[in-house]
């Protein structure tokens, strides 16, 4: 090499180098290790988080609102079936002619119960507790029917007596006038607790008289 | 992905045995100090990035020199913007006289050939044998050695004054 060239070279090579070059190269290269270290582990730390998060993940918003209606319409298809059941139940008991039959039957057949009767004996035939039910209640308005009458002409007979009785000289007596007006109301259907008051009243008021003896006849028969 | 242990060691080593170097070059190149100091971290962070590219250690130099010489076109092409962007806003003539002879050594090796002035930093300035320089550049060695010998002989027409007029 010849000495030009030596020249050259001395002359290129004479660049001066920073003297902290090297210290910050490696600064560089430990701060980029940390930080990919560091980034490494918060990466790593979000994944076991999340691997651990996963099974307790909440389902969606969107699940929980099918959820949410899915859940409402069986509530309220359960609701209106609940309601349907027991308002036809409670007809059926408290209105129905054959629930009442029913009833009565079933209160029948528990309060006559063969002990040798077996639990799976067969219901009634429904079309014959219907008819029964029909003559029960034809029965019962026929009986209402005749009381009727029979109330009726037990007033007509009280206000026939009346006019009898004011004709009699035994009305002088006030405790007989009592008595047979009591024995009158006794024919007309009052009441009996009324009856009886009055002819004890009677016997009090006016006791050995001809109508407190009447009113003992009376009280005597209505006990 | 974080080089284990030994690859960061390696790349210790290499600071330390090549780090100058590799600064020198990257003046030579840029004759600029900050883009020089840039460019030789970024070789560094390039090369932590990529160290597992490196299949055989002992090459490491070249290896870096490598990663040097793509880093220098990278941020050629970044100045280039920067220099247009630069260059509407304010323009300034380059300096036609200059007077320190560094800066005639930098002017000098500016007007060289591209392919003929990486032969000559590597091989002239930082004392690479041919064969270094062949493998890094990625040209056979005698296209190493004929770029070497006429960007030797351009430099010394452009310094001859100077290197005549400061004799050892």
């Amino acid at each position: 090499m010849s000495h030009e060239d030596q020249k050259l070279d001395e002359l290129l090579r004479s660049v001066e180098v920073p003297s902290d070059l090297h210290a910050r190269l490696r600064a560089q290269l430990l701060e980029q290790a940390s930080t990919v270290s560091n980034n490494r582990l918060q990466l790593e730390s979000q994944i076991s988080d999340a691997v651990q998060l996963q099974p307790k993940e909440k389902p969606s918003k969107q699940s929980q609102n099918r959820l949410q209606r899915q859940t409402w319409w069986i509530m309220a298809i359960a609701a209106s079936l609940l309601m349907v059941v027991g308002g036809a139940v409670w007809w059926k008991t408290n209105h129905s002619p054959a629930g009442k039959i029913d009833s009565e039957i079933a209160f029948m057949s528990t309060t006559r119960v063969d002990p040798n009767a077996s639990p799976t004996q067969e219901a009634p035939d429904r079309s014959a507790i219907e008819e029964l039910d029909r003559q029960i209640t034809a029965q019962k308005m026929l009986l209402l029917e005749l009381e009727r009458q029979e109330m009726e002409q037990r007033i007509e007979v009280a206000k026939h007596e009346l006019v009898k009785l004011q004709a009699k000289p035994q009305l002088s007596d006030s405790s007989l006038t009592l008595a047979v007006v009591a024995e009158t109301a006794l024919k007309a259907g009052a009441s009996p607790q009324v009856i009886r008051e009055d002819l004890e009243f009677v016997i009090e008021r006016f006791p050995n008289s001809a109508g407190a003896n009447m009113a003992g006849q009376i009280l005597a028969a209505l006990n | 992905m974080e080089p284990p242990q030994t690859d960061q060691r390696l790349l210790e080593a290499a600071i330390e045995a090549h780090a100058d170097s590799m600064y020198r070059v990257a003046f030579r190149l840029t004759r600029d100090r900050e883009r020089a100091d840039e460019i030789v971290q970024e070789t560094f962070m390039g090369a932590w990035k990529g160290i597992r590219s490196l299949k055989d250690p002992d090459k490491i130099k070249s290896w870096l020199f490598g990663i040097l010489r793509n880093q220098f076109y990278q941020s050629i092409e970044r100045n280039k913007r920067i220099l247009k962007t630069e260059a509407l806003q304010d323009p300034v003539a380059p300096d036609s006289n200059p007077t320190d002879l560094q800066e005639q050594v930098q002017q000098a090796l500016a007007e060289l050939d591209e392919d003929q002035r990486l032969p000559i930093l590597l091989v002239s300035m930082e004392g690479w044998s041919i064969e270094e320089a062949a493998e890094t550049l990625g040209i056979p060695k005698g296209t190493v050695l004929s770029r070497l010998h006429r960007g030797r002989q351009k430099l010394k027409e452009i310094l001859t004054r100077e290197l005549e007029l400061k004799p050892e």
